[in-house]
């Protein structure tokens, strides 16, 4: 099976594993190393995509606590990172996996449901809106930059982050959107459990996460 | 004309929706140059040129929605080597102030003057122009409408550069005027690698962001030259490694992080971030720049796995085997520039680090000792701290600390015996 290098360096500040995600992808170009994941949580931070709605809400000035603001290059609209959700970066050769773009998007979106399944939460695609839904709320985004067939960015999981954040943007573009989290769904007893939410141990959901990257890329991650 | 198209992204993709363009109509555009963004769904990608020549038209502005296969852009291409087999340009004639060999400075202000007259120059031939100190006013244009092009600049570095000289150029300064040598003919561009572009952005990004100060102390390695002496060739014999000094300045200086945490972290604008894990990078040179493989556990090592791995690390950094592991998480770097035989330095500090110890060359010193005049193996070492992080006094602490382990090896080492399986476990 095709090997793929796997980075898991904890909480990174988004500039900095932006920063990381570059240099690697410059490398990946340069054939100097071989493919990367990288599965990483930001602290909160809001980035918005080139496409992004130019009139987003405002959000609160002079706020010390305000999470950070960046605008990247990758596509897609605006999000919320922080403490919770798991954030994935494949710095990749797309050609090894698919030679189409949306396929790529697609084998992303399975990585997320077949996680989302595992854990008893019955997830879908939605046509026309990219990301993972969970019924009308969206649980999971992408956000991606391929160049000369060369991925970056990628894509993010809700586990058990704060989901007020993304009532400040206009999450993807869609207004009125409603985020929703691993969480959250499982709070509200779809188990029949009593609030198994609160149990959710995110490590578990990051290892679930890996093992079904590794069978949708059909890779074998190697620390 | 060149027919650009929205590119084939996969069979499922349709469209793509104009995001940028990178290129201006009229401008020039390099074969492989990216000439426009693209955004399908949630990818943005780049289409680069695939050819060299002029952007003519641009026919879907930025946010039109495009079918796969359509034509989105006109190229005029430039076939190569079209301008070389232009007519021969007459040999630019000689102006005020362009002549003599003493004039270098005044010849690189009046070129960047030059791009301020009517004429239009392209970006790429006004950088190309900046980048081999050329005047523009002296080149004969081949494309369009007289326009200089990438080929004529090129074109004139080559035939400039094939000017035979007569003598050096010292030789001539002393009999004759000097010979009137542009500084084009005395320059060369060299393209920079992705690797120069890196080293660049880390050193601009230390140096401007970093207040960095830079602490000496000598220290006297001769117990540790003689130790060395003693037993290299066990060493090499029983663990296939050759001991040089850098393991027991790495040994040395995990354990002064270990003792001095400050110097082990990290300026954040929240706080300084200690960090609990020793990770020493060292800087090794490499053919085409620098690189920073990192010793994991630094401070959990002896001597013995220092000096193998330093020495595995260091190889397969010049075999270029080296994996992304290798070179993350650093949190202090130790740099050796004492090999190339220099003294003293003021290394710079890797960002995201608060440190960096310098190692000079290791050479006998007569040195005073009990008011005697005795000779030592004596060596520079430079610590360039963050201001921001500590102060002098926290750095000279830390310095004092690995001097007296280096210089006390002797009695430590005199405890020490070798063993099949090693030594001790002192370092």
């Amino acid at each position: 099976m095709r090997r793929c290098k796997l980075l898991q360096p904890g909480l990174v500040e988004y500039g900095k594993a932006w920063d990381i995600q570059r240099e690697l992808f410059t490398a990946r170009t340069n054939n100097e190393i071989d493919d990367t994941l990288i599965i990483l949580q930001h602290p909160p931070t809001y980035t918005f995509g080139r496409t992004s709605e130019v009139e987003q809400p405002v959000l609160k000035e002079n706020d010390p606590d305000a999470p950070a603001v960046y605008f990247t290059d990758r596509g897609g609209g605006a999000t919320y990172h922080g403490p919770g959700q798991i954030v994935g970066y494949p710095i990749i050769g797309i050609k090894s996996y698919t030679s189409d773009y949306h396929t790529y998007l697609r084998m992303l979106e399975d990585v997320m449901i077949k996680t989302l399944a595992d854990f008893q939460i019955n997830s879908q695609r939605k046509k026309g809106f990219t990301g993972v839904w969970v019924d009308e709320k969206k649980i999971g985004c992408i956000g991606v930059r391929i160049i000369r067939d060369f991925t970056m960015h990628g894509f993010s999981l809700n586990a058990n982050n704060d989901l007020a954040p993304f009532d400040n943007i206009i999450p993807c573009n869609i207004k009125g959107v409603k985020m929703t989290s691993m969480k959250e769904v499982l709070g509200k007893g779809i188990l029949g459990t009593k609030n198994p939410g609160s149990e959710l141990n995110i490590l578990a959901v990051e290892e679930c996460l890996l093992k079904k990257y590794s069978e949708v890329f059909k890779v074998t991650l190697e620390v | 004309m060149k027919e650009i198209i929205m590119p084939q992204m996969g069979e499922t993709v349709a469209e793509g929706t104009i995001l940028k363009w990178l290129v201006n109509e009229g401008e020039r555009v390099e074969k492989d140059q990216p000439l426009v963004e693209i955004s399908t769904d949630k990818i943005d990608t780049e289409v680069p040129s695939p050819v060299s020549g002029i952007l003519k038209n641009i026919l879907h502005k930025v946010g039109e929605t495009v079918p796969v296969g359509k034509v989105i852009a006109l190229i005029e291409e430039l076939k190569e080597g079209a301008a070389r087999s232009a007519p021969f340009p007459p040999p630019p004639l000689e102006k005020g102030g362009m002549g003599g060999f003493d004039g270098g400075v005044s010849d690189e202000q009046k070129g960047v003057e030059g791009f301020e007259t009517k004429k239009i120059y392209t970006p790429l031939v006004r950088r190309l122009a900046k980048e081999y100190g050329i005047d523009l006013e002296t080149i004969y244009g081949t494309g369009a409408g007289g326009r200089i092009t990438k080929e004529d600049i090129l074109d004139y570095v080559e035939r400039t550069q094939k000017i035979p000289l007569t003598g050096t150029t010292t030789e001539t300064a002393t009999t004759e005027p000097a010979e009137v040598i542009k500084p084009e003919e005395r320059e060369e561009l060299i393209p920079l690698s992705s690797k120069r572009k890196i080293i660049a952005e880390r050193m601009v990004k230390s140096t401007t962001e970093i207040p960095h100060v830079t602490t000496t102390f000598e220290v006297d390695m001769t117990a540790i030259a003689h130790y060395r002496e003693a037993n290299k060739d066990a060493f090499l014999k029983e663990n296939s490694i050759h001991l040089t000094y850098f393991p027991f300045i790495i040994a040395s200086a995990a354990s002064a992080i270990k003792k001095y945490p400050m110097l082990n972290s990290s300026w954040t604008e929240k706080g300084i971030v200690i960090k609990k894990y020793f990770n020493i990078g060292i800087a090794v040179s490499i053919e085409d720049g620098l690189i920073v493989p990192v010793i994991k556990g630094a401070d959990k090592k002896g001597l013995i796995d220092l000096a193998r791995e330093i020495q595995d690390i260091a190889k397969r950094a010049r075999e270029k085997k080296l994996s992304v592991d290798d070179v993350l998480d650093g949190t202090f770097t130790v740099t050796n520039y004492g090999i190339g035989g220099s003294l003293f330095g003021t290394p710079i500090i890797f960002p995201g680090q608060t440190a960096i110890l310098g190692i000079g060359a290791i050479i006998k010193r007569p040195i005073i000792i009990n008011d005697a005049i005795a000779i030592r193996q004596m060596v520079y070492l430079s610590l360039s701290f963050d201001h921001r992080v500590i102060d002098g006094a926290q750095a000279d602490q830390f310095l004092t600390m690995i001097k007296g382990s280096l210089e006390g090896w002797r009695g430590k080492s005199e405890k020490v015996q070798t063993s099949a399986t090693g030594f001790g476990g002192v370092w």
